[in-house]
């Protein structure tokens, strides 16, 4: 996509900006004079700019722009070490040896094309009601996003009750994906958690019984600059705190019923939805079964389509991952909670067993 | 000096034992070290892969720690040492000088994750990322107030694995060498595991990393925590042994033994000797052999300026390793608004609108103060 925007840079034939600089495969060449004695390959990067200095247009300091240097035939070449990004003018010293010294102004990566700005696909959990223990909000973007941000700038929680805006409820680490297309928004979880300084200092961020609304706003934008094209805002009310641990003992397999139909697990309340899909695995005899999980109802289930059908013989479900219900709870212990209760004692169900049948 | 001739000492300033960078550098006439790392067996040379750079550490001997959460590793380095210098740099606006340094034309293009610096050189280095497209560099600061970038593409290193969640890439808060072992504070992007990864040293290249989660007293709610990740850590002694010291999204400051936590049980056991207080977040933290110096969020008075919330404290040694008064005895160290609420903790009004700090040497701290890079001589507080 960045060859698309790029002017010269990525052009077949090289743009020519006076009759010694051409921006040629993503590097700048100058022409050296023929008297120049200067041994093929790598340039040190101080004696490089000496002659071919680079900064980016309207620069406040002196520092340059970073790149490597190599003689090339009778060029010298500076490729920059980072990626071009659009608007992009370079300011070029060129100073070459017995001659006299230039200054260009090279437009070096046009403005981007329009494109399809970013979306909120989905702002989670979503749900109508969710416990005043909340412990993450996740936000699923179309495209990837940029990061650097104020989160509370962006961000926003209103008490509908009262009509103030919590400028305190985010805890200030971004936690990104690899791919930057999903950000978690953690409730600050000093706040969450009853008798900690911070909730003592400034109350929880919810109470049960209240309302509430997050308005995700346009100053969100992606790697491109491009502001959200949707803002998105979810409503809810808070219900009483959930202090309890999800039981897999109570989780229900449903085994498939047909060579292409799917196996469900429905669990014992909603989970944290990326979670669930990356928290199981199921074995045949021969070993992992490739597929799809896909979180359904809410996150309080989820399904596996194995990508090749189902053949028929016994199979093995394993939790290999973490799960957490909205309020941060595991099977193993409680978020926050009275400390002789936090952590369950004793094994654990994590595998389910099951047969195919022969249709 | 003539051009060329200008261009002729340049060039001659370049030899094997200067860390490769590629802009502008300002050679120091000061000593040259040929350091050789003593703390990787077996490394390879080439190119690590680095997807990102969380954080950054110098072993003693000036072998680089890198942690590359996104790349699920750490990374040992052994970096040419380059020349001693004894410049101090007083950068105004180092966002800028990264942003120029990217490409970009102005600060806000760059988010700096770390700050370091080599223990036998006294160089300062920066890590930062682009925001436009998460590139990670590691910047060296130059004695002309100048950054370039360190070229980590052909290295000689030493990588291990770091496991977190399957499908999750890793969030390293804090990574520091204690003793004979690197130690890495990890957690994800679901912020679902707290884990310390630790390894061996000398690192053997492909080697495994040994986890553990810590289990520590919060002192201001009164209670065992085993879920809250390690944010930040310091090293130190403690009775002679490495010890770790490290802070959470609370306010404690817990203390493990370096082979402790290197031991790798489901949970190990820290002491909290204080703890900061209510409403206060740390970010930073540094040992130096008279006390631990941490920049704190809430320290000062609320200010819409974000850097004017950060502040610096500088609490006792003997505060930190005593034994009387620990986990639930142990003592709180800051009151409202900038106030201390303990004789050991003095506020470091030279280090205000710090967010980052990391030391230089035992008198001088490095510290991302207001958007810049200053540094700081500890004595003349």
């Amino acid at each position: 996509m960045i060859a698309l925007w790029l002017l010269g840079l990525a052009c077949e034939s090289p743009a020519r900006f006076s009759a010694e600089l051409t921006l040629s495969d993503g590097a700048l060449r100058a022409a050296l004079p023929t008297e120049a004695e200067l041994p093929q390959g790598p340039v040190d990067a101080d004696a490089g700019r000496v002659w071919l200095g680079v900064q980016v247009a309207g620069a406040e300091t002196e520092q340059g722009v970073s790149g490597t240097y190599a003689r090339d035939g009778d060029d010298l070449v500076f490729t920059p070490r980072f990626a071009v990004q659009p608007d992009t003018t370079w300011e070029v010293a060129w100073h070459p040896p017995g001659g006299q010294g230039q200054v260009f102004v090279m437009p070096v990566a046009a403005s981007r094309p329009p494109g399809e700005p970013p979306r909120l696909v989905r702002l989670e959990p979503g749900a109508e009601r969710v416990p005043e223990n909340l412990l993450k909000l996740t936000l699923t973007f179309s495209k990837p996003m940029r990061g650097g941000l104020t989160l509370t700038d962006h961000i926003h929680l209103t008490d509908l009750d009262t009509g103030e805006r919590d400028d305190r409820a985010w805890y200030r680490q971004e936690l990104w994906g690899p791919e930057r297309e999903r950000l978690t928004v953690l409730f600050h979880p000093g706040r969450v958690k009853t008798g900690v300084s911070f909730n003592r200092d400034f109350g929880p961020v919810l109470r049960a019984g209240g309302r509430y609304r997050v308005d995700v706003t346009e100053g969100l934008v992606d790697l491109s600059d491009q502001p959200l094209q949707a803002p998105g805002s979810w409503t809810f009310t808070a219900t009483a705190a959930d202090q309890t641990r999800p039981v897999p003992e109570d989780w229900v397999l449903t085994a498939p019923g047909s060579p292409s139909a799917m196996l469900t697990l429905t669990l014992d309340e909603p989970m944290d939805r990326w979670l669930l899909e990356h928290a199981f695995a199921v074995e045949d005899p021969l070993g992992a079964v490739p597929g799809t999980w896909t979180p359904a109802d809410g996150g309080a289930a989820v399904t596996f389509l194995p990508r090749d059908p189902w053949s028929p013989g016994d199979y093995v479900l394993r939790q290999v991952g973490q799960v957490e219900d909205r309020a941060g709870n595991t099977p193993g212990r409680i978020f926050d909670g009275p400390p002789e209760t936090v952590e369950r004692q004793g094994p654990i169900q994590d595998t389910w067993h099951f047969t195919v049948e022969d249709p | 000096m003539s051009l060329p001739l200008l261009v002729l000492a340049l060039w001659a300033c370049g030899d094997d034992t200067t860390t490769p960078t590629d802009s502008a550098t300002t050679a120091d006439s000061g000593t040259t070290t040929s350091a050789v790392s003593t703390s990787l067996a077996d490394p390879v040379q080439g190119d690590p892969g680095l997807q990102s750079v969380h954080m950054a550490s110098f072993a003693p001997d000036g072998t680089l720690a890198v942690a590359d959460g996104a790349g699920q590793q750490l990374v040992a380095i052994d970096l040419a040492a380059g020349d001693v210098t004894d410049y101090r740099p007083d950068i105004d606006d180092i966002y800028q000088l990264i942003a120029e340094a990217f490409g970009d034309s102005s600060g806000p293009e760059a988010n700096i994750r770390d700050i370091t610096a080599h223990p036998i050189t006294g160089r300062i280095y920066v890590i930062a990322e682009r925001l436009a497209t998460g590139e990670p560099a590691l910047f060296q600061v130059n004695d002309d107030d100048t950054v370039s970038v360190v070229d980590l593409s052909d290295v000689t290193y030493s990588a291990v694995s770091l496991e977190t969640s399957p499908g999750a890439s890793s969030l390293v808060m804090a990574l520091e060498w204690s003793g004979d072992h690197l130690i890495a504070a990890v957690t994800d992007a679901n912020w679902t595991t707290n884990q310390v990864a630790s390894v061996a040293v000398p690192v053997v290249h492909g080697d495994a990393t040994t986890v553990t989660s810590t289990k520590t007293y919060h002192r201001t709610h009164n209670r065992w925590e085993t879920v809250a990740p390690v944010v930040s850590m310091g090293t130190y002694s403690q009775d002679g042994e490495p010890a770790v010291v490290g802070t959470y999204t609370c306010t404690p400051v817990v203390r493990f033994l370096a082979g402790d936590l290197a031991v790798g049980d489901d949970k190990t056991v820290g002491a909290t000797p204080f703890d900061f207080g209510g409403g206060k977040q740390v970010m930073d933290l540094v040992v130096t052999d008279e006390g631990l110096y941490a920049s704190i969020e809430g320290m000062l008075p609320y200010s819409s300026d974000p850097w004017e919330n950060w502040g610096v404290v500088r609490v006792d040694m003997d505060r930190l390793t005593q034994a009387d008064e620990i986990d639930e005895d142990a003592q709180q160290m800051l009151g409202a608004g900038g106030t201390m609420a303990h004789d050991d903790a003095s506020r470091v009004t030279a280090l205000d609108g710090s967010y980052r700090i990391a030391l230089v040497d035992d008198t001088h701290i490095v510290a991302l103060q207001h958007a810049g890079l200053h540094v700081i001589d500890l004595t003349e507080e």
